[in-house]
Protein backbone atom coordinates (compact mmCIF):
# COMPACT_ATOMS: atom_id res chain seq x y z
CA UNK A 1 0.00 0.00 0.00
CA UNK A 2 0.97 3.63 -1.09
CA UNK A 3 1.88 5.16 2.23
CA UNK A 4 2.51 8.69 0.23
CA UNK A 5 -0.56 8.46 -1.34
CA UNK A 6 -2.33 7.57 1.88
CA UNK A 7 -0.56 10.45 3.93
CA UNK A 8 -1.93 13.51 1.19
CA UNK A 9 -5.37 12.91 2.60
CA UNK A 10 -4.07 13.51 6.56
CA UNK A 11 -1.16 15.53 5.83
CA UNK A 12 -3.54 18.83 6.97
CA UNK A 13 -4.56 16.69 9.67
CA UNK A 14 -1.14 15.86 10.94
CA UNK A 15 0.05 19.47 10.34
CA UNK A 16 -3.25 20.92 12.94
CA UNK A 17 -1.79 18.50 15.30
CA UNK A 18 1.75 19.11 15.74
CA UNK A 19 0.81 23.00 15.94
CA UNK A 20 -2.12 21.95 18.14
CA UNK A 21 0.91 20.47 21.00
CA UNK A 22 2.74 23.58 20.40
CA UNK A 23 3.78 26.52 17.92
CA UNK A 24 5.98 25.61 15.51
CA UNK A 25 8.30 27.15 12.61
CA UNK A 26 7.90 25.42 9.40
CA UNK A 27 11.08 22.81 9.44
CA UNK A 28 10.29 21.87 13.24
CA UNK A 29 7.11 20.75 11.61
CA UNK A 30 8.75 18.52 9.70
CA UNK A 31 11.06 17.28 11.69
CA UNK A 32 8.56 16.40 14.35
CA UNK A 33 5.95 14.95 11.51
CA UNK A 34 9.35 12.47 10.75
CA UNK A 35 10.29 11.88 14.37
CA UNK A 36 6.41 10.74 14.20
CA UNK A 37 6.68 7.75 12.01
CA UNK A 38 5.79 9.89 8.82
CA UNK A 39 9.52 10.08 7.30
CA UNK A 40 8.34 10.35 3.47
CA UNK A 41 6.42 13.53 4.40
CA UNK A 42 8.52 15.82 1.92
CA UNK A 43 9.52 19.70 3.06
CA UNK A 44 7.67 21.09 0.21
CA UNK A 45 4.27 19.41 0.84
CA UNK A 46 4.64 20.55 4.50
CA UNK A 47 5.29 24.31 3.63
CA UNK A 48 2.48 24.41 1.12
CA UNK A 49 -0.08 23.00 3.79
CA UNK A 50 0.94 25.66 6.02
CA UNK A 51 0.72 27.76 3.43
CA UNK A 52 -3.11 26.93 2.61
CA UNK A 53 -4.18 26.37 6.47
CA UNK A 54 -2.95 29.96 6.95
CA UNK A 55 -4.73 31.45 3.64
CA UNK A 56 -7.86 29.48 4.74
CA UNK A 57 -8.05 31.00 8.34
CA UNK A 58 -6.74 27.76 10.23
CA UNK A 59 -3.04 29.76 11.48
CA UNK A 60 -1.98 32.64 12.51
CA UNK A 61 1.82 33.46 12.75
CA UNK A 62 4.42 35.60 14.29
CA UNK A 63 8.38 36.25 13.99
CA UNK A 64 10.69 34.84 16.69
CA UNK A 65 14.39 35.84 16.27
CA UNK A 66 16.90 33.51 16.55
CA UNK A 67 19.94 33.07 18.61
CA UNK A 68 21.89 32.10 15.71
CA UNK A 69 20.33 32.79 12.38
CA UNK A 70 17.65 34.23 10.56
CA UNK A 71 13.91 35.11 11.85
CA UNK A 72 11.63 32.18 12.18
CA UNK A 73 8.00 32.82 11.20
CA UNK A 74 6.42 30.24 14.08
CA UNK A 75 2.52 29.48 13.34
CA UNK A 76 0.08 28.71 15.67
CA UNK A 77 -3.68 27.93 15.95
CA UNK A 78 -6.34 29.94 16.19
CA UNK A 79 -10.07 29.13 17.11
CA UNK A 80 -10.54 27.88 13.66
CA UNK A 81 -7.46 25.80 13.29
CA UNK A 82 -8.52 24.26 16.70
CA UNK A 83 -12.28 23.14 15.56
CA UNK A 84 -10.66 21.69 12.90
CA UNK A 85 -8.21 20.04 14.56
CA UNK A 86 -11.15 18.38 16.89
CA UNK A 87 -12.99 17.74 14.00
CA UNK A 88 -10.31 16.06 11.75
CA UNK A 89 -9.94 14.22 14.58
CA UNK A 90 -13.31 12.89 15.19
CA UNK A 91 -12.91 11.80 11.64
CA UNK A 92 -10.24 10.31 11.62
CA UNK A 93 -11.15 8.00 14.46
CA UNK A 94 -14.66 7.35 12.76
CA UNK A 95 -12.02 6.13 9.78
CA UNK A 96 -10.06 3.95 12.04
CA UNK A 97 -12.94 2.45 13.93
CA UNK A 98 -14.74 1.32 10.41
CA UNK A 99 -11.57 0.01 8.98
CA UNK A 100 -10.34 -1.75 11.96
CA UNK A 101 -14.13 -3.22 12.39
CA UNK A 102 -13.25 -3.99 8.41
CA UNK A 103 -9.52 -5.74 8.81
CA UNK A 104 -10.07 -7.44 12.30
CA UNK A 105 -13.94 -8.35 12.50
CA UNK A 106 -14.80 -9.24 15.91
CA UNK A 107 -15.00 -13.23 16.57
CA UNK A 108 -18.12 -14.47 16.05
CA UNK A 109 -19.27 -11.37 13.58
CA UNK A 110 -18.05 -14.10 10.65
CA UNK A 111 -19.76 -17.54 9.96
CA UNK B 1 27.53 29.66 8.13
CA UNK B 2 29.37 27.94 5.53
CA UNK B 3 29.49 30.24 2.19
CA UNK B 4 29.25 27.10 0.04
CA UNK B 5 25.78 26.29 1.83
CA UNK B 6 24.78 30.14 0.92
CA UNK B 7 25.59 29.65 -2.34
CA UNK B 8 23.22 26.78 -2.66
CA UNK B 9 20.72 27.74 -1.21
CA UNK B 10 20.37 31.15 -3.20
CA UNK B 11 20.69 29.32 -6.28
CA UNK B 12 18.11 27.04 -5.27
CA UNK B 13 15.65 29.07 -3.66
CA UNK B 14 16.17 31.62 -7.23
CA UNK B 15 15.40 28.37 -9.38
CA UNK B 16 11.93 27.72 -7.11
CA UNK B 17 11.20 31.32 -7.40
CA UNK B 18 12.07 31.09 -11.36
CA UNK B 19 9.85 27.83 -11.29
CA UNK B 20 6.37 30.36 -9.98
CA UNK B 21 7.11 33.22 -11.95
CA UNK B 22 3.24 32.56 -13.41
CA UNK B 23 2.29 33.49 -9.89
CA UNK B 24 1.72 37.01 -8.12
CA UNK B 25 4.28 38.61 -6.33
CA UNK B 26 2.12 38.49 -3.35
CA UNK B 27 1.24 34.58 -3.64
CA UNK B 28 5.32 34.20 -4.07
CA UNK B 29 6.37 35.87 -1.41
CA UNK B 30 3.69 33.88 0.65
CA UNK B 31 4.61 30.54 -0.63
CA UNK B 32 8.33 31.16 -0.60
CA UNK B 33 8.89 33.65 2.02
CA UNK B 34 10.25 31.23 4.57
CA UNK B 35 11.72 28.27 2.61
CA UNK B 36 14.78 30.29 2.19
CA UNK B 37 15.50 29.77 5.97
CA UNK B 38 14.16 26.65 6.05
CA UNK B 39 16.85 25.52 2.93
CA UNK B 40 19.90 26.61 5.13
CA UNK B 41 18.79 24.07 7.55
CA UNK B 42 18.07 20.86 5.30
CA UNK B 43 21.49 22.20 3.40
CA UNK B 44 23.37 22.03 6.50
CA UNK B 45 22.50 18.00 6.96
CA UNK B 46 23.75 17.16 3.06
CA UNK B 47 23.02 18.54 -0.38
CA UNK B 48 19.72 19.82 -0.94
CA UNK B 49 18.90 18.55 -4.49
CA UNK B 50 19.41 14.85 -2.96
CA UNK B 51 17.24 15.29 -0.25
CA UNK B 52 14.60 17.69 -1.38
CA UNK B 53 14.62 17.03 -5.03
CA UNK B 54 14.90 19.37 -8.10
CA UNK B 55 13.95 23.18 -7.06
CA UNK B 56 11.19 22.20 -10.00
CA UNK B 57 9.92 19.45 -8.24
CA UNK B 58 10.04 21.26 -4.81
CA UNK B 59 7.78 24.13 -6.52
CA UNK B 60 5.40 21.55 -7.91
CA UNK B 61 4.78 19.82 -4.10
CA UNK B 62 4.59 23.45 -2.97
CA UNK B 63 2.12 24.50 -5.10
CA UNK B 64 0.32 21.58 -5.01
CA UNK B 65 0.08 21.52 -1.11
CA UNK B 66 -0.68 24.96 -1.13
CA UNK B 67 -3.82 24.29 -3.21
CA UNK B 68 -2.68 26.48 -6.24
CA UNK B 69 -2.69 25.56 -10.10
CA UNK B 70 0.38 23.54 -11.02
CA UNK B 71 3.23 26.10 -12.93
CA UNK B 72 2.06 25.98 -17.02
CA UNK B 73 3.37 23.68 -19.22
CA UNK B 74 5.74 25.73 -21.58
CA UNK B 75 3.91 25.46 -25.06
CA UNK B 76 5.97 24.81 -28.35
CA UNK B 77 5.69 27.52 -30.00
CA UNK B 78 6.74 28.40 -33.36
CA UNK B 79 9.57 31.39 -32.83
CA UNK B 80 8.00 34.74 -33.80
CA UNK B 81 9.10 36.69 -36.57
CA UNK B 82 10.39 40.15 -35.46
CA UNK B 83 8.64 42.45 -37.58
CA UNK B 84 5.16 40.72 -36.46
CA UNK B 85 6.46 40.98 -32.73
CA UNK B 86 7.47 44.99 -33.64
CA UNK B 87 3.96 45.11 -35.17
CA UNK B 88 1.95 44.21 -32.58
CA UNK B 89 3.94 46.22 -30.14
CA UNK B 90 2.90 48.86 -32.43
CA UNK B 91 -0.86 48.02 -32.87
CA UNK B 92 -2.06 50.35 -29.85
CA UNK B 93 -0.32 53.48 -31.72
CA UNK B 94 -1.86 52.84 -34.65
CA UNK B 95 -5.61 52.27 -33.03
CA UNK B 96 -4.46 55.93 -31.88
CA UNK B 97 -3.23 57.33 -34.60
CA UNK B 98 -6.25 55.93 -36.92
CA UNK B 99 -8.71 58.46 -35.13
CA UNK B 100 -6.73 61.33 -35.66
CA UNK B 101 -6.33 60.38 -39.15
CA UNK B 102 -9.98 60.30 -39.66
CA UNK B 103 -10.74 63.69 -38.40
CA UNK B 104 -8.46 64.67 -40.96
CA UNK B 105 -10.45 63.00 -43.39
CA UNK B 106 -13.57 64.53 -41.85
CA UNK B 107 -11.97 68.27 -41.70
CA UNK B 108 -11.06 67.64 -45.30
CA UNK B 109 -14.95 66.62 -46.62
CA UNK B 110 -16.29 69.44 -44.46
CA UNK B 111 -13.82 72.14 -46.64
CA UNK B 112 -14.59 70.57 -49.75
CA UNK B 113 -11.25 68.99 -49.79
CA UNK B 114 -9.67 72.54 -50.31
CA UNK B 115 -8.31 72.65 -47.18
CA UNK B 116 -5.43 74.67 -46.09
CA UNK B 117 -3.11 73.49 -43.72
CA UNK B 118 -2.74 76.46 -41.64
CA UNK B 119 -4.24 74.85 -38.08
CA UNK B 120 -2.02 71.76 -38.60
CA UNK B 121 -0.99 69.81 -36.82
CA UNK B 122 -4.72 69.68 -35.40
CA UNK B 123 -7.89 68.80 -37.94
CA UNK B 124 -10.55 71.55 -37.86
CA UNK B 125 -13.61 69.96 -39.30
CA UNK B 126 -16.21 72.49 -39.84
CA UNK B 127 -13.44 75.27 -39.49
CA UNK B 128 -13.11 74.14 -35.61
CA UNK B 129 -9.92 72.69 -34.35
CA UNK B 130 -11.64 72.54 -30.76
CA UNK B 131 -13.87 69.91 -32.89
CA UNK B 132 -11.35 68.25 -34.65
CA UNK B 133 -9.68 67.48 -31.10
CA UNK B 134 -12.79 66.65 -29.17
CA UNK B 135 -13.51 64.09 -31.94
CA UNK B 136 -10.31 62.61 -31.64
CA UNK B 137 -10.68 62.32 -28.18
CA UNK B 138 -13.61 60.58 -28.26
CA UNK B 139 -13.13 58.27 -31.11
CA UNK B 140 -10.00 56.75 -28.69
CA UNK B 141 -11.61 54.82 -26.43
CA UNK B 142 -14.08 52.90 -29.41
CA UNK B 143 -10.87 52.29 -31.11
CA UNK B 144 -8.97 51.09 -28.86
CA UNK B 145 -12.07 48.72 -27.90
CA UNK B 146 -12.08 47.69 -30.71
CA UNK B 147 -8.53 47.08 -31.84
CA UNK B 148 -8.21 45.09 -28.36
CA UNK B 149 -10.96 42.81 -28.57
CA UNK B 150 -8.75 40.95 -31.11
CA UNK B 151 -5.39 41.30 -29.07
CA UNK B 152 -4.89 37.43 -27.22
CA UNK B 153 -2.82 39.17 -24.36
CA UNK B 154 -2.79 42.94 -23.60
CA UNK B 155 0.13 45.24 -24.62
CA UNK B 156 0.47 47.24 -21.67
CA UNK B 157 4.08 48.74 -22.35
CA UNK B 158 2.03 50.80 -25.26
CA UNK B 159 -0.31 52.15 -22.59
CA UNK B 160 2.85 54.64 -21.62
CA UNK B 161 3.24 55.41 -25.45
CA UNK B 162 -0.34 56.16 -26.26
CA UNK B 163 -0.70 58.45 -22.78
CA UNK B 164 2.36 60.61 -23.59
CA UNK B 165 1.19 60.73 -26.67
CA UNK B 166 -2.06 61.75 -25.87
CA UNK B 167 -0.34 64.50 -23.40
CA UNK B 168 2.13 66.44 -25.85
CA UNK B 169 -1.06 66.29 -28.35
CA UNK B 170 -3.61 68.15 -25.97
CA UNK B 171 -0.83 70.13 -24.30
CA UNK B 172 0.30 71.41 -27.99
CA UNK B 173 -3.30 72.03 -29.02
CA UNK B 174 -3.58 74.09 -25.75
CA UNK B 175 -0.39 75.98 -25.72
CA UNK B 176 -1.53 76.54 -29.71
CA UNK B 177 -4.74 78.04 -28.73
CA UNK B 178 -4.02 80.13 -25.89
CA UNK B 179 -0.56 81.60 -26.99
CA UNK B 180 2.34 80.42 -25.52
CA UNK B 181 3.64 77.80 -27.07
CA UNK B 182 7.02 78.76 -29.59
CA UNK B 183 4.67 79.04 -32.45
CA UNK B 184 2.15 80.85 -31.21
CA UNK B 185 2.87 85.08 -31.05
CA UNK B 186 -0.55 85.54 -29.99
CA UNK B 187 -3.93 84.12 -29.64
CA UNK B 188 -5.16 82.69 -32.99
CA UNK B 189 -8.80 82.41 -34.59
CA UNK B 190 -10.37 80.96 -37.36
CA UNK B 191 -10.47 83.09 -40.12
CA UNK B 192 -13.30 83.08 -43.05
CA UNK B 193 -13.93 85.01 -46.18
CA UNK B 194 -17.56 85.87 -47.53
CA UNK B 195 -18.53 86.64 -51.23
CA UNK B 196 -21.80 85.90 -53.14
CA UNK B 197 -23.24 83.84 -53.92
CA UNK B 198 -23.23 79.66 -54.19
CA UNK B 199 -23.78 78.68 -57.69
CA UNK B 200 -27.02 78.14 -58.75
CA UNK B 201 -28.77 79.22 -55.82
CA UNK B 202 -29.82 82.39 -57.63
CA UNK B 203 -31.71 80.76 -61.00
CA UNK B 204 -34.92 81.87 -61.61
CA UNK B 205 -37.51 82.98 -62.90
CA UNK B 206 -38.49 84.04 -59.64
CA UNK B 207 -42.08 85.36 -59.51
CA UNK B 208 -43.27 88.68 -57.50
CA UNK B 209 -44.04 87.87 -53.80
CA UNK B 210 -41.30 84.92 -53.64
CA UNK B 211 -38.68 85.08 -51.21
CA UNK B 212 -35.49 85.01 -52.92
CA UNK B 213 -32.47 83.64 -50.93
CA UNK B 214 -29.20 84.77 -51.29
CA UNK B 215 -26.67 82.08 -49.98
CA UNK B 216 -23.26 83.48 -48.92
CA UNK B 217 -20.13 81.73 -50.13
CA UNK B 218 -18.18 81.07 -47.01
CA UNK B 219 -14.19 79.98 -47.55
CA UNK B 220 -11.41 79.51 -45.60
CA UNK B 221 -11.53 78.38 -41.86
CA UNK B 222 -7.75 78.03 -41.27
CA UNK B 223 -6.03 79.74 -37.92
CA UNK B 224 -4.40 83.23 -38.18
CA UNK B 225 -3.60 85.70 -35.67
CA UNK B 226 -5.55 88.50 -36.88
CA UNK B 227 -7.83 89.66 -34.56
CA UNK B 228 -11.50 88.73 -35.92
CA UNK B 229 -13.38 91.23 -37.38
CA UNK B 230 -16.74 92.06 -37.96
CA UNK B 231 -18.69 91.83 -41.13
CA UNK B 232 -22.03 93.12 -42.83
CA UNK B 233 -23.44 91.38 -45.56
CA UNK B 234 -26.06 93.04 -47.57
CA UNK B 235 -27.87 92.47 -50.44
CA UNK B 236 -30.81 94.49 -52.90
CA UNK B 237 -32.66 94.33 -55.21
CA UNK B 238 -33.13 96.81 -57.81
CA UNK B 239 -34.71 97.19 -61.12
CA UNK B 240 -36.59 96.44 -63.44
CA UNK B 241 -35.17 96.56 -66.86
CA UNK B 242 -36.54 95.13 -70.13
CA UNK B 243 -33.19 93.08 -70.82
CA UNK B 244 -30.60 92.02 -68.80
CA UNK B 245 -27.63 93.40 -71.04
CA UNK B 246 -29.37 96.87 -70.01
CA UNK B 247 -29.06 96.25 -66.31
CA UNK B 248 -25.79 95.95 -65.72
CA UNK B 249 -24.53 99.09 -66.36
CA UNK B 250 -27.64 101.13 -64.44
CA UNK B 251 -26.10 102.01 -61.27
CA UNK B 252 -29.07 104.54 -60.91
CA UNK B 253 -32.18 102.32 -60.70
CA UNK B 254 -34.40 102.07 -57.93
CA UNK B 255 -34.15 99.61 -55.30
CA UNK B 256 -37.38 97.63 -55.02
CA UNK B 257 -36.64 95.05 -51.85
CA UNK B 258 -33.56 95.01 -49.47
CA UNK B 259 -32.65 91.82 -47.38
CA UNK B 260 -31.78 92.21 -43.77
CA UNK B 261 -28.31 93.06 -43.65
CA UNK B 262 -26.64 89.88 -41.44
CA UNK B 263 -23.65 90.90 -38.87
CA UNK B 264 -21.47 88.18 -38.59
CA UNK B 265 -17.36 88.20 -38.07
CA UNK B 266 -14.40 87.08 -39.43
CA UNK B 267 -14.52 84.22 -37.24
CA UNK B 268 -17.49 82.97 -37.26
CA UNK B 269 -17.90 81.18 -40.44
CA UNK B 270 -21.45 78.85 -41.33
CA UNK B 271 -23.33 79.17 -43.61
CA UNK B 272 -25.50 82.93 -43.68
CA UNK B 273 -28.31 83.65 -45.56
CA UNK B 274 -29.84 86.59 -46.50
CA UNK B 275 -33.87 87.12 -47.83
CA UNK B 276 -35.03 89.25 -49.85
CA UNK B 277 -39.16 89.59 -50.14
CA UNK B 278 -39.42 90.53 -54.08
CA UNK B 279 -42.66 92.64 -53.83
CA UNK B 280 -45.84 90.98 -55.36
CA UNK B 281 -46.42 94.27 -57.38
CA UNK B 282 -43.26 93.90 -59.46
CA UNK B 283 -43.22 93.95 -62.71
CA UNK B 284 -41.84 91.54 -65.06
CA UNK B 285 -38.40 91.83 -66.45
CA UNK B 286 -35.01 91.80 -65.36
CA UNK B 287 -33.41 92.71 -62.00
CA UNK B 288 -30.08 93.65 -60.26
CA UNK B 289 -29.15 92.09 -57.22
CA UNK B 290 -26.53 93.71 -55.27
CA UNK B 291 -24.18 92.69 -52.66
CA UNK B 292 -22.00 94.03 -50.31
CA UNK B 293 -19.23 92.90 -47.80
CA UNK B 294 -17.99 94.97 -45.47
CA UNK B 295 -15.78 95.41 -43.01
CA UNK B 296 -15.63 98.73 -41.46
CA UNK B 297 -11.53 99.95 -41.64
CA UNK B 298 -11.10 96.73 -43.70
CA UNK B 299 -12.05 97.51 -46.96
CA UNK B 300 -15.58 96.09 -48.84
CA UNK B 301 -16.54 94.20 -52.10
CA UNK B 302 -19.26 94.51 -53.74
CA UNK B 303 -20.72 92.93 -56.94
CA UNK B 304 -23.95 92.28 -58.78
CA UNK B 305 -25.78 89.15 -59.95
CA UNK B 306 -28.38 89.70 -62.42
CA UNK B 307 -32.05 87.76 -61.83
CA UNK B 308 -35.50 88.09 -63.87
CA UNK B 309 -38.71 87.95 -62.32
CA UNK B 310 -41.86 86.58 -63.86
CA UNK B 311 -42.69 85.14 -66.99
Amino acid sequence: MDRSQLLKGVLDLAVLAVIGESDAYGYDVVRQLRDAGLSEVADASVYGTLQRLYANGQLSTYQVASDAGPTRKYYALNATGRTALSEGHKTWQGVVNALDGLLDPPRGARR
Amino acid sequence: VNTTIIDEVTRYASEVEATCADLSAKQRQALLGDPPEHLREVAASGSLQAQLGSPQQYADEIRAAAGLPPRPVAENQEPVPWWRTIWRDLLPAWWVLRCYLAVWVWALVTQNWTYSFNTFPFPAPLGHPGLGLVATVLLIPPSLWLGHRHMRQPVAAMWVVIQVATTVYLLAFVSQAVGIGPNAASTQHATYQYSCCQPGTLVGPHQPGDALTVHWIVTGGGWSYQNSSPVTLRATLAGSFDTAAAAKPDTTARTIATADPIHTTTAAGGSPVSTIHIPTNAPPGYYDLRFSITMPGGGSSSGTSIIKVGK
